[in-house]
């Protein structure tokens, strides 16, 4: 029974995936505003390096692709909630259901397509950004410590947009779905670090659950270890949306 | 045909009062981003030859530029929904014009943009701004903004003459929002270190308006920047109103 599952789930996931890449509407617009936004932030904003108290040591270009990266995972994870959406506005999904029997192994499949469509942006991504001068970070430990903090991040972002997308089962989601995201990342040191913010937007910033995860990214990125709060936030985000996806995936029979 | 264009005008600001998300996207994210802005670059005077003491007065007339762009894409998509579903063929079955049809949808977005840069130059003031060319400049400056959203709407509607598909014309606004950030929306074009960036702002026409906007916030009078700024909107204006002429006369003839 459970391999049933996992079969059913492993389905549902190649078929989305290969909705994603097939598609250029699917797969394109995840990645145009965080590669538009480091093509802005380090083309336009490099400058603020000579501010006082800039003191990141890998230079602005690796601080602004830090919140580029996290703004592509969170992106590939969100679009593949409007993937669902737009499944369900065209009756796919209830279609499928017929075939994997249970709302939560449709999430599911979602869920892992969100990772294996998110991991070719953040390739991409990745791959520009080192073109352009951005350092990554050379130990395997940080790597993979990177690889695990920026898949965490699509995966909030896939089961936040999954559990949306599940309630609302329309493309009147998009919104829903967005906003919040987007929201949540421009309200951390998104262009500056937060020793250099206006005082309330540093407060604000302080208290955004995002902001340790974009800082833990920074360190990553700079070659150091991150604090562990930057991996707290992550895994308590995560096991937020999680839940969220969880119980609204139930509500799918 | 006064009466006409005044007509067209109302019936868009009457369809868009109707539609919060409209007015939330025109009026409410502009303001959204210039706070963000203004909370995450709020240093960024104190950069050495920064031309401006405060980062929100800097802020302001791009805030301006932005809100005029959300705005022409709510008309030009309006325009398009027209176009796609017969409405705009009926309008012209009057005696008023696809030209007076066309003007307006200009005077709706001219009372949208001097509606947005009252709002918007309100709220910076609240929130500590000064204009340093006083009362005479912010009238300039609420001409300029109807001149920039005439501009922004013709670019607009330009895409949905040419497109006549309401999906066309939104789909083009990440690339137009793209173009309004690929300026000296943010830093000065003299700050900007990339030499390809630079270039990019030194040739987009939004960084002359944005420049002439915020000449009347942030320094006295200057002429030059103000008529640079007119020759760049006027550019703009003349090339998407000439697409605008030829598409619907084609289509009239054909």
């Amino acid at each position: 029974m459970q391999l049933d599952a996992i079969g059913k789930i492993f389905a549902v996931a190649k078929h989305q995936t290969r909705m994603g890449f097939y598609s250029p509407q699917a797969f394109i617009p995840p990645l145009i505003l965080p590669l538009c936004g480091y093509a802005v932030f380090a083309g336009g904003l490099s400058r603020l390096e000579d501010l006082p108290g800039f003191n990141y040591a890998q230079g602005y270009t690796t601080f602004a692709f830090a919140f580029t990266l996290v703004m592509a995972a969170a992106f590939a994870g969100s679009f593949t909630g409007l993937a669902a959406a737009r499944s369900f506005e065209l009756g796919f999904n209830s279609r499928m259901l017929l075939g994997v029997g249970r709302g939560d192994y449709l999430a599911a499949g979602f869920f892992l397509a969100a990772w294996a469509r998110g991991a070719v942006g953040i390739a991409i991504v990745t791959a520009i950004a080192a073109a352009t001068g951005c350092s990554l970070p050379q130990s395997p430990v940080e790597v993979t410590l990177l690889a695990v903090l920026v898949f965490a991040v699509i995966g909030i972002g896939a089961c936040w947009g999954i559990g949306v997308a599940w309630r609302m089962r329309s493309l009147d989601a998009s919104p829903a779905i967005q906003v919040p995201i987007i929201v949540l990342l421009f309200a951390t040191p998104a262009v500056l670090p937060s020793n250099l913010l206006s005082p309330w937007f540093g407060s604000i910033a302080a208290v955004n659950p995002a902001t340790p995860v974009v800082v833990a990214v920074r360190d990553l990125l700079a070659g150091g270890m991150p604090a562990a709060s930057g991996l707290v936030a992550t895994g308590v985000l995560l096991l937020m949306a999680g839940a969220w996806a969880a119980f609204s995936s139930r509500t799918l029979k | 045909m006064g009466l006409a264009q005044i007509s067209v005008a109302r019936r868009l600001l009457r369809h868009m009062i109707r539609q919060p998300a409209a007015v939330a996207f025109s009026f409410v994210l502009p303001l959204v981003l210039l706070a963000v802005s203004t909370g995450g670059l709020g240093k960024a005077p104190l950069l050495r030859n920064f031309p401006a003491d405060s980062f929100l007065e800097f802020a302001v007339a791009s805030t301006i530029v932005q809100g005029a762009l959300f705005a022409a894409i709510t008309v030009g998509s309006g325009l398009a929904r027209d176009l796609e579903g017969g409405m705009f063929d009926r309008l012209t079955i009057t005696p008023a014009s696809s030209a007076v049809i066309v003007g307006g949808y200009t005077l709706g977005i001219a009372a949208i943009s001097s509606a947005q840069a009252i709002l918007f130059v309100t709220v910076s003031l609240a929130a500590g701004a000064s204009i340093q060319t006083g009362l005479l400049g912010l009238t300039a400056l609420t001409l300029g903004a109807v001149v920039v959203g005439v501009v922004m709407s013709s670019i607009a509607m330009g895409l949905a003459v040419i497109t006549r598909s309401e999906e066309a014309v939104l789909e083009g606004f990440p690339v137009v929002f793209i173009l309004l950030y690929a300026s000296s929306a943010l830093l000065p074009r003299d700050m900007i270190d990339q030499d390809w960036f630079r270039f990019v702002a030194d040739y987009n026409p939004c960084s002359y308006m944005i420049e002439a906007l915020r000449s009347l916030i942030i320094s006295d009078w200057n002429m030059l920047t103000l008529l640079v700024g007119c020759g760049a909107a006027g550019m703009l204006l003349s090339a998407s109103a000439a697409v605008i002429y030829v598409v619907l006369t084609r289509r009239r003839a054909g």
